[in-house]
C-alpha cells in the first residue's frame, strides 16, 4: 500500500511537466504575438526588440518552456503581459480564498447530501424520496448566476441580513458558499442514492438484517462502506472542479478566487497568468485524485490486494491452499 | 402443538408489482419438531426461498402481503415487533444463504463478519472472547482461524460457503434455514459441505429446514420431506413416506423421481416433467399442477384445492386419493 503511494507521488512532478508542457506549446500554436499585444499603437523595431528581451520572448520555444519551468519550481511564475506586475503575486493569495470555498462546500455537500442520498435510497419511492428527487433536480437545473442574483436580491437588499460581496467576517461566506453549494448539491445527493441503491438489494445486506443487526448499522455502516467507491470518485471529482470553477460565483460575489482570474488571462491572451493558473488547477485535480486512490485502498480490500506485489501474494495464497484442502 | 418448535398454519404471501399479483405462498401448513430435519424440495419459483425468508422475518416490506401464522417456540412470529425479532434473527433462528459469492460482505473481514453476530446477540462479552469464539466457529467449519483477518475475495466458493454457515451457527440456533446451500458448489464440494452441516446439527442439536431441488440430498440428510408446487405444499410426509414408491404419491411427486437417472436401468433420455412452473401471478385454477399432470381429470381443472390425502404422517393434496372419489 505504502509503496503504491509512493509511486503514485513520483508520478506527480511528471505529469505536472506534460501538462506544463502541453498547455505551454498548444498556446504558442495561436497566431497572436504577444509582444506585439503589448506594444503601444505606435513602436519602433528597437522597442519591440527591447519588449521582447524584457520579457524572455525573443528566446527560442523551447527555451522559454525550459526557463518558465526553472522558475515555476521557485514559485515565480513570470510577469503578466497586461498589468506587468508578477504573476505570483497576483495569483498565490487567490489560492486559499478558492480552496476555502471548495472546502467548504464540499464539506457541506458531504455532511448534507450523503445523509439524504442514504436516506432517499432506504425509503425508496416514497414521499420523501420523490420530493428530495424533485427538489435535487430543480437545483441541479438552477443556473448559478440567477441563485446567487436572487439569494443577494433576498438576503441582501431586502433583509439585509447578509453581505452582498466581500470577504471579511463568516457571514459574507454564507451565499456564495449556498450558491455554490446547491447545484451540485442536487446532483450529489441523486448520485448517492443511486450508488446506495445499487448496494441496497444485495445479498450481503440481507446476511446483515439475517444477524439480527440494528436497521441504522445494517445501511450506514454495511451498506454505505460499499457504496462509498463511487461516492468518493464523485466527491473528489467536484472538488477538482469547485476549485477552478467557480468563476460565476467569484462574479457576483465579488470573491477574489482563481476562476475569475483564468478567464481574465484568456480573456487578455496573458500567456504566464494562464499557465501559472492552469498548473495550480492541476495540482488540486491531481492532489484530489491522488486522495481518492489511497481511499479507495482503504475502503476496498480488492482494490489494496491489486497493489500487494507478487511476492507478498503468495504469501498469503500459501494457507489458503492449504485450508482449501481440508 | 406444544412440542412443536416451528408451526405454519395457512400461511399465505402475495407480491405485487405494477398491480400484478405472484402469489408466492398459498395456504401452507408447516411443522416441525426439536432436532428435526426437513427437506423442503421444489422447482425454481415454488416458493421455498419465500417461506424462508418469511420465517426470517425478511420478506420485503413493500408490496409483500401476507396471511397466515407462524409460531416459533410458543411465540408468534407474524406481526411480531421488529425490536423483539431482531433477538430471535441470527440467535434463534438463522439463515444460511444460496449463493455465498453474494452473500458475504466484500469490504469487511470474514472474522469480522461472524464475531458481529456474536457481538449482536452476547453484548457483554469481551473482545477476547468473542476472538475465541470466532477462533472456536471457524475451527467447526474447517477453516483455519488464522484467516479470520483476510476478505471474502481471498476465499474459494466452497470456503465461503463454510463462512457463511459459520455465521448462521455462531448462536447455536434452535432453528436453521438452509436456502439451497449447496447450488452455487460444485459436486464434491457438496458433499463436504452437506456432510459438515450434518456433523454440526448432531453437535447443536439444531432443528434444520433445508431448501434444495436435490432429492440425493434430502434422501441423505432429512427426516421429513415436503414438497412444493406453485406456492403450496403437494405432498409432505416422513422420508420413508415420500422415497417409498410402493406408496401413493402426487403426480408431481412421482414425476421428480421419473426425471433422476436411474442407476440399475439403461436410458437414452432423461424424463422431464412436460411444461414449465407455471409463474406464480398466472397459477392455473384448480389443481395448479393439473395442466402438466399426466393423470389430469375434468374436475382437476377449477374448483377449490383438492382435499387432503392423510394417511398417518404421510399428506398429498390431489384428487386422485380423495375420499368418496373412486
Amino acid at each position: 500500500m505504502l509503496k503504491f503511494v509512493i509511486k503514485r507521488i513520483i508520478m506527480v512532478p511528471f505529469l505536472l511537466l506534460a501538462i506544463a508542457a502541453l498547455i505551454f506549446f498548444l498556446l504558442n500554436l495561436s497566431e497572436a504575438d504577444p509582444v506585439l499585444m503589448m506594444m503601444p499603437a505606435e513602436y519602433t523595431q528597437e522597442d519591440y526588440d527591447a519588449m521582447a528581451e524584457r520579457f524572455g520572448l525573443d528566446k527560442p520555444l523551447p527555451e522559454q518552456f525550459v526557463n518558465w519551468v526553472v522558475d515555476a519550481v521557485q514559485l515565480d511564475f513570470g510577469t503578466s503581459y497586461k498589468s506587468k506586475a508578477p504573476v505570483a503575486d497576483e495569483i498565490l493569495f487567490r489560492v486559499p480564498i478558492s480552496l476555502q470555498l471548495a472546502v467548504v462546500t464540499t464539506v457541506i455537500m458531504i455532511v448534507v447530501g450523503v445523509p439524504l442520498g442514504v436516506m432517499c435510497a432506504v425509503k425508496q419511492y416514497s414521499v420523501f424520496d420523490q420530493i428530495v428527487n424533485v427538489l435535487s433536480k430543480f437545483l441541479a437545473a438552477i443556473p448559478g448566476f440567477w441563485l446567487g442574483l436572487m439569494l443577494i436580491l433576498v438576503f441582501s437588499v431586502k433583509l439585509r441580513w447578509l453581505p452582498s460581496h466581500g470577504m471579511e467576517t463568516w457571514k459574507s461566506w454564507v451565499l456564495p458558499v449556498f450558491t455554490f453549494l446547491l447545484p451540485y448539491l442536487g446532483n450529489y445527493v441523486r448520485q448517492v442514492r443511486s450508488a446506495m441503491l445499487d448496494c441496497i438489494r444485495q445479498d450481503y445486506v440481507r446476511t446483515s438484517r439475517a444477524k439480527g443487526k440494528k436497521e441504522w448499522k445494517v445501511v450506514f455502516i454495511d451498506t454505505l462502506k460499499n457504496a462509498l467507491l463511487p461516492i468518493i470518485t464523485l466527491t473528489g471529482g467536484t472538488f477538482a472542479t469547485m476549485i477552478g470553477g467557480a468563476v460565476m460565483i467569484e462574479q457576483v460575489f465579488a470573491f477574489p478566487g482563481i476562476g475569475l482570474k483564468v478567464l481574465e488571462g484568456i480573456n487578455n491572451r496573458d500567456m504566464p497568468v494562464i499557465l501559472a493558473c492552469s498548473i495550480i488547477l492541476a495540482i488540486f485535480t491531481i492532489g484530489a485524485q491522488l486522495i481518492i486512490d489511497i481511499l479507495y485502498g482503504f475502503i476496498d480490500p480488492r482494490v489494496r490486494s491489486t497493489f500487494v506485489s507478487g511476492k507478498k501474494k503468495n504469501k498469503v495464497a500459501k494457507p489458503a491452499a492449504e485450508g482449501g484442502v481440508q | 402443538m406444544g412440542e412443536n418448535l416451528l408451526e405454519i398454519k395457512d400461511y399465505c404471501v402475495t407480491y405485487t408489482v405494477d398491480k400484478i399479483n405472484s402469489y408466492a405462498v398459498n395456504h401452507i401448513n408447516l411443522s416441525l419438531g426439536k432436532g428435526e430435519t426437513l427437506g423442503l424440495v421444489g422447482e425454481t419459483g415454488a416458493g421455498k426461498t419465500t417461506t424462508a425468508l418469511s420465517i426470517m422475518g425478511l420478506l420485503p416490506k413493500y408490496g409483500v402481503k401476507t396471511s397466515g401464522e407462524i409460531w416459533f417456540d410458543g411465540q408468534q412470529l407474524t406481526g411480531m415487533k421488529e425490536k423483539d425479532y431482531r433477538k430471535i434473527r441470527g440467535k434463534r433462528i438463522s439463515m444460511i444463504f444460496q449463493d455465498p459469492m453474494t452473500a458475504l460482505n466484500p469490504v469487511f473481514r470474514v472474522g469480522d463478519q461472524i464475531a458481529d453476530v456474536i457481538k449482536i446477540h452476547n453484548p457483554k462479552l469481551s473482545h477476547g472472547e468473542v476472538g475465541e469464539k470466532v477462533d472456536e466457529i471457524m475451527k467447526m467449519v474447517g477453516i483455519p482461524p488464522e484467516r479470520k483477518v483476510e476478505y471474502p475475495h481471498q476465499f474459494s466458493g466452497g470456503m465461503r460457503q463454510r463462512i457463511v454457515i459459520a455465521i448462521a451457527i455462531a448462536c447455536n440456533p434452535d432453528l436453521l434455514l438452509a436456502d439451497e446451500p449447496t447450488t452455487a458448489l460444485d459436486v464434491t464440494i457438496q458433499a463436504q459441505v452437506i456432510k459438515m452441516m450434518k456433523n454440526l446439527q448432531k453437535e447443536l442439536n439444531s432443528s434444520v429446514i433445508l431448501i434444495t431441488h436435490d432429492l440425493g440430498i434430502v434422501a441423505n440428510f432429512c427426516d421429513k420431506v415436503a414438497i412444493m408446487y406453485g406456492g403450496e405444499i403437494v405432498e409432505s410426509g416422513t422420508l420413508e413416506d415420500i422415497f417409498d414408491k410402493s406408496l401413493p404419491h402426487h403426480p408431481y411427486t412421482i414425476g421428480l423421481f421419473d426425471s433422476l437417472p436411474n442407476i440399475t436401468e439403461k436410458t437414452d433420455r432423461l424424463k422431464p416433467i412436460k411444461g414449465l412452473t407455471p409463474h406464480p401471478s398466472e397459477l392455473p385454477d384448480g389443481c395448479k399442477f393439473h395442466p402438466r399432470c399426466p393423470q389430469c381429470m375434468d374436475k382437476c381443472k377449477s374448483g377449490d384445492n383438492p382435499e387432503l390425502y392423510i394417511d398417518g404422517t404421510h399428506c398429498i393434496q390431489c384428487h386422485l386419493y380423495s375420499k368418496g372419489d373412486k
